[in-house]
């Protein structure tokens, strides 16, 4: 299915650079001289030899092969529990007992376990490439190393759990929002290197979401010490019960969250699904194109699709929240809905010579946002929609809204859709390059001019995408 | 005591006013025997305080329900891992009086009665689980006991009360709402509750852990805490999940009315169907799961009508052409085609699919597009199709005369158990005799058109 194939967009995560995306460093040992790989390279580097200075302090531990398995399993298990978030990423559930082996074990073992169980998880239960399970390990690796110092710095003893005196518990507390923003702002480093833009837009937008989501696991991991802690009264009796009981005692709280998280992003995307199959459904009413589900099957996107993901690929290069990229996109789906209440007899006659519309077919816009805007959830959309036929120099329509008054998104929205209106118009669809020249032209007119380069921009790493793409699937073929 | 699932929302209606206050009155009978039996050694301040810091936690807990779409403006808390915990470590009477004063915290601003009700009905839950639990073996958690209950021999015991709690909490708020809607029991049980038991019930293992980390040596309530905050997340993530699906269904909804709106030949068609169907299933007394299944379809039957053509299809005069006719039959495969790619709940898409496919079948199979014959077709589908047939004869449409409601039924036996199912007629018929039926004009004004015959515009819809 489409949706499904459809490349993953954001890449970066919170806590793990999670991308399906084929291409980028991440993919291959293809470590190409770019910032990029270079931070990536380095980290893995640094992780390696951390890890040697760690065995140092693994000689003192004595942990017998059930507790390893656990550790090493529970985290394994908790690494493959991935919560996607619009445009962040994803996180992991593993830092629960991340923190847990923190404060059981210390630093040092705890990023042993921490290594084995990301690359266990991420290199062969989820098949992620080497390179970036190394990354992702190493980076857990070097905080928890970093983290564990600090904890015993503020008077925390691994294995010593104690919560009922401030002191202690605040060495706890200070601990887990250490680990949560050296793993947060590592990945988001990556993730400016790659994606480009200010760290700290990227940091923010990671630990927003990132907050509750590794708070309640922080909480989850403190659970898991303590009883790990009281671990002879437990195992003492029957070791097979006491070591599900407490293995439970992370899986159980981890999963309820995890269930809750995922069932929210979930229908998240069958949410867009919907509006994208109702989008080709208004397709095929006001303009005739092949009937809707046939069409699909040709595997051609619609029309409001590709205006949808050009706006939103704008959106974000524009760095705007995830929230606002969101409306823009279904306001791109939408765009025309209002063009249900025009007669179609008008709708076929389409522009006169000049490319002005009949005026009842400038009624759209207002009829679409009429009819977005009484839907909770899509109000800024239908706002979007309104003003998507305004123009820069305040000759649009409906409302003749000038510059900057236009809202962002309907500025977008007025440029993809006029690209993707040329360069798939069936009388006589102009080249990429042709329909650039024309909106170039018009910028300052027509359109805002800042966005026209901002769209030139867009297309070009697109296409240099493609073309990347192209050449790997070229070379896998051989 | 967030008792998991219980209609705060509304005033209660005077009639069923004895039923709550003999829940309420009993449950205060039970809990002040328990009290009396039960509590005797043991009451120190360790007691007082271990059993206060729960009240506290379930009352935070309790504070923030869950909405649920669509069960009768039931709610639902994470309380019952609370509950459960409070059940296994301090039994029933202790734990009904944490569940009693929990009530009345949370219920502070309802009226007396409702609040006398949730009251008795979390204390009678309490008893009931408690009795179960005890009769396969269950222990509690005693403070300062010597030894602490080995959980893992008490499964059933375990599975069992937490069962027993669900069921005796659920079944008494739902003879309350079946007697103030006058409706059936089951029916009331299966639409509000019964969907919910299984995520309910996940909570169990939940409340198991809390009671065991509390009674591992030197962990205490602090331990406890922790669990709260994993829990209040998945309260928030769950319920943004639910005004997902919310702001979803009224999307997809909206929208779709939006793309038959503007068409005066079919304006409010697919409303009106929905509204007859879904009477006619209550009438028939359809399950929920089924009945929003069968309400998806109706809002969505005629989406494959969505082309450019089809007007001028429709409202040609004389016979379509055999182009035409294809094009006419072919717009339930069309539907059911979009409906799969919306997969709007899971597992329900290919239901909804299916239905909006069969919605022209024929009993006798001389329907399309796949002339299935008789119980092949399934239930919902030979609903819609009576409340499609039904809607499109007595809408004003352009081409053709409205008819009066009385004509259409007419029509309708005298084709039932041919063409239309005669359970779904009857259903219809019977509606219609209590005045049930929700009758409305279609369509404000009309411009006559010329003519496509009656009978070809009820086949095409």
């Amino acid at each position: 299915m489409k949706a499904r194939g459809k490349r993953q967009q954001a890449t970066g995560t919170a806590s793990r650079l999670d991308s399906r995306d084929s291409r980028g460093v991440f993919s291959t040992f293809d470590f190409r001289l770019s910032p990029l790989g270079l931070y990536v390279g380095l980290t893995i580097a640094a992780g390696v030899v951390a890890l040697w200075w760690s065995l140092r302090q693994w000689g003192q531990m004595e942990l017998e092969l059930w507790e390893l398995v656990l550790f090493i399993g529970l985290a394994g298990i908790l690494d493959a529990m991935v919560v996607p978030v619009a445009g962040v990423g994803a996180m992991a559930a593993s830092f629960a007992v991340f923190f847990a082996g923190l404060l059981a074990l210390g630093g040092g073992p705890s990023a042993w376990l921490a290594a084995l169980a990301v690359l266990w998880a991420d290199g062969l239960l989820r098949r992620r490439p080497l390179a970036r399970a190394s990354f992702n390990a190493s980076h857990s690796v070097i905080s928890l190393l970093a983290v564990g110092w600090l904890y015993e710095r503020l008077g925390g003893e691994p294995g010593l759990l104690v919560l009922n005196r401030v002191g202690p518990l605040l060495a706890v507390v200070v601990a887990a929002a250490a680990l949560w923003l050296l793993e947060t702002a590592w990945v988001s480093v990556a993730m400016a290197l790659e994606k480009g833009g200010a760290l700290w837009r990227r940091l923010g937008w990671a630990l927003g979401p990132g907050l509750a989501w590794d708070g309640a696991l922080a909480s989850a991991g403190v659970l898991l010490a303590l009883l790990y802690q009281s671990r002879a009264q437990l195992v003492g009796q029957a070791s097979w019960s006491g070591v599900l009981f407490l293995g439970a005692t992370v899986l159980i709280p981890c999963g309820l969250l995890y269930y809750a998280y995922r069932l929210q992003s979930s229908l998240q995307q069958v949410y867009l699904q919907s509006l994208r199959t109702l989008s080709a459904l208004l397709e095929a009413k006001v303009e005739g194109s092949p009937s809707a589900s046939s069409g699909w099957r040709g595997g051609q996107p619609g029309h409001g699709e590709q205006v949808a993901k050009l706006a939103a690929r704008m959106a974000e290069r524009l760095e705007l929240p995830a929230g606002q990229v969101e409306q823009i996109r279904y306001a791109g789906y939408l765009h025309d809905i209002g063009k249900v209440g025009v007669p179609s007899s008008l709708l076929s006659r389409g522009r006169d010579h000049y490319g002005a519309e009949p005026e009842a077919v400038r009624l759209h816009a207002t009829l679409g946002a009429g009819i977005l805007a009484p839907i909770r959830f899509l109000g800024p959309a239908a706002e979007i929609v309104k003003a998507h036929h305004e123009r820069w120099d305040g000759l649009g329509y409906p409302v003749g809204l000038r510059g900057k008054q236009i809202p962002l998104g309907a500025r977008l929205l007025s440029l993809a859709n006029a690209y993707v209106g040329m360069t798939h118009s069936p009388a006589q669809p102009l080249s990429p390059e042709q329909a650039l020249a024309r909106l170039r032209k018009a910028a300052g007119a027509r359109f805002d001019p800042e966005m026209a380069s901002l769209l030139a921009k867009v297309l070009q790493s697109l296409e240099e995408a493609t073309r990347e793409e192209a050449g790997e699937l070229e070379f896998a073929s051989n | 005591m967030g008792s998991a699932v219980s209609a705060r929302t509304t005033e209660p209606a005077k009639r069923i006013h004895p039923y709550l206050l003999a829940i309420g009155l009993s449950g205060w009978v039970v809990l002040a025997w328990l009290v009396v039996v039960r509590v005797r050694e043991g009451v120190g301040w360790e007691l007082v305080g271990a059993a206060g810091f729960f009240l506290g936690l379930s009352v935070l807990v309790g504070l923030q329900p869950v909405r649920l779409p669509r069960a009768g403006g039931a709610v639902t808390t994470v309380g019952f891992a609370v509950d459960y915990s409070c059940l296994l470590i301090f039994g029933p009477a202790v734990a009904g009086l944490i569940g009693l004063l929990s009530e009345t915290v949370l219920l502070w601003r309802s009226p007396p009665v409702k609040k006398l009700f949730n009251q008795g009905q979390v204390v009678l839950a309490f008893a009931g689980a408690g009795l179960v639990y005890e009769a396969l073996g269950g222990q509690y958690v005693q403070l300062m006991a010597p030894r602490p209950v080995a959980f893992g021999e008490k499964g059933l015991a375990l599975a069992a009360s937490g069962v027993a709690y669900f069921t005796i909490s659920s079944l008494l708020i739902a003879v309350g709402i079946a007697l103030w809607e006058r409706r059936p029991v089951p029916g009331v049980w299966a639409l509000s509750f019964r969907w919910t038991a299984p995520r309910f019930l996940a909570l169990a293992p939940f409340g198991l852990l809390m009671a065991m980390v509390y009674q591992t040596h030197g962990l205490g309530l602090v331990a406890v805490a922790l669990f709260l905050v994993p829990l209040v997340g998945a309260r928030y993530a769950f319920q943004g999940a639910m005004e997902m699906l919310a702001v979803h269904r009224e999307t997809v909804w909206a929208l779709s009315n939006a793309l038959e709106a503007y068409d005066p030949y079919t304006r409010n068609h697919s409303e009106l169907v929905t509204r007859y169907a879904l009477a006619m299933g209550r009438e028939l007394e359809l399950p929920a799961a089924r009945m929003e299944v069968l309400e998806w379809a109706c809002r969505l039957h005629d989406i494959g009508k969505c082309r450019q053509d089809w007007e001028s299809i429709i409202r040609k005069p004389g016979k379509p052409s055999e182009a035409e006719w294809q094009v006419i039959r072919q717009h339930p495969v069309e539907g059911s085609r979009l409906v799969e790619r919306m997969e709007f709940l899971p597992h329900t898409a290919g239901e909804v699919a299916r239905i909006v496919r069969a919605h022209h079948e024929r009993l006798d199979g001389s329907g399309y597009p796949d002339g299935q014959q008789g119980e092949r077709i399934c239930l919902e589908a030979r609903v819609l199709g009576v409340a499609d047939a039904f809607e499109a004869m007595t809408a004003r449409r352009a081409y053709k005369r409205r008819r009066s409601p009385e004509e259409a039924i007419g029509e309708l036996e005298r084709c039932s158990g041919s063409q239309f199912d005669p359970r779904a007629v009857g259903a219809l018929v019977a509606l219609w005799q209590r005045g049930e039926l929700p009758v409305e004009d279609s369509l404000e004004q009309a411009t006559p058109v010329g003519g496509i015959r009656a009978s070809e515009a009820a086949a095409g819809g």
